[in-house]
């Protein structure tokens, strides 16, 4: 970080190979659109470059800073865009495996609509939470430090969160 | 641990272990082994974590993102260091100067010195925006003045129009 800050490609180059696919899916999940994402992650990474100098490794760590970053221009995104819920995207989908039943893809597409839906309907903090700790897989703290709040206020942020998710999402086939 | 604590933990983290707290974890490792509730707990919370994980996420091509931002970099470090050595380069004697090609090298100096990318020479732009306004200001002065001016010398020779028409009046009554 602190050659970046002295304007090294080479540093910038290292710091986007660790931080790019982590903070991209974080985009990618939060605004339910890959190309979007895509800007947005251009955005956060040109942040980086210009405004590296800001950037004090006493107050947060790199990896809590560009989430940060992210989570304030997906929030801006959405209040500019005004696009918080069915957003159509198929590009989220990912790729089903090779040899997969027609029936079972079908289900398996079915399934995923309904979580991206189910996901669209939470509050912006709430799905952030939930993406940063189930599926970024990011700890605790770092969640909260990102939102800028406690640990038990995150701690009530996701239980909320599921409880939603449970609400939206129809009953699960055990 | 207790059973409170770990109904909190486990509908807010979810089933996986991984998800829980550090300090947490092995305590609640422990607890769910002990208690069937809490067994109970994890399985109805497990439905919902299967049911996430079937949310999957296809990313672009991440390669071709790093690419292009690694070449936007260079090429505003390339304006940056271009922008240093124009700086640099004031101290230049002017007959070389001469030598070069002056009418880009003035226009890619001005736009250079009027957008910045360093925060701090943001009085720049700020002049740049105010000289037309200075402009404006002085032109439209001048102009009033040239404007005051015509009016004295029109209202001269409307003087001397009233003047010429009392007197042909006067003369033709002298006639009759």
């Amino acid at each position: 970080m602190i050659q970046l800050q002295a304007g090294s490609i080479q540093a910038y180059q290292q710091l986007l190979d660790k931080h790019l696919p982590l903070i991209n899916r974080y985009i990618i999940r939060m605004l339910d659109n890959a190309n979007e994402a895509d800007d947005i992650t251009q955005e956060v990474f040109i942040r980086l470059w210009q405004k590296a100098q800001r950037f004090d490794p006493r107050v947060a760590r790199l990896s809590t800073w560009l989430h940060q970053i992210a989570h304030n221009l997906c929030i801006d995104h959405f209040r500019k865009n005004k696009i918080d819920q069915g957003n159509e995207d198929s590009n989220l989908l990912e790729d089903m495996p090779g040899g997969c039943e027609p029936q079972t893809a079908l289900l398996q597409q079915r399934q995923h609509l309904n979580i991206k839906q189910a996901m669209n309907y939470l509050p912006e903090r709430q799905r952030s939470a939930i993406i940063m700790c189930h599926y970024q897989g990011l700890s605790n703290k770092f969640a909260a430090e990102v939102l800028e709040i406690s640990v038990v206020a995150l701690e009530s942020l996701l239980s909320r969160a599921r409880k939603k998710l449970r609400e939206n999402l129809p009953a699960p086939t055990e | 641990m207790n059973l409170a604590r770990f109904t909190q933990i486990v509908s807010a983290y979810g089933s996986k272990p991984t998800a829980w707290p550090e300090a947490e974890r092995s305590a609640a490792e422990v607890f769910v082994t002990t208690n069937p509730n809490a067994k109970i707990l994890l399985h109805k919370e497990s439905l919902l974590d299967n049911q996430l994980d079937g949310y999957l996420v296809k990313q672009n091509n991440i390669a071709g993102l790093q690419s292009s931002l690694l070449s936007s970099s260079k090429s505003r470090q390339q304006t940056l260091n271009t922008d240093k050595r124009k700086t640099e380069s004031t101290t230049i004697d002017p007959e070389d100067a001469i030598e070069e090609n002056e009418t880009p090298r003035f226009i890619d100096i001005l736009i250079q010195w009027v957008l910045p990318l360093q925060p701090r020479f943001i009085w720049r732009p700020i002049i740049a925006a105010c000289c037309p306004l200075v402009i404006g200001t002085l032109l439209g002065a001048a102009i009033d003045l040239q404007q005051d001016t015509e009016m004295y010398s029109s209202t001269d020779s409307w003087d001397d129009e009233l003047a010429l028409m009392f007197y042909i009046d006067s003369s033709e009554m002298a006639h009759e």
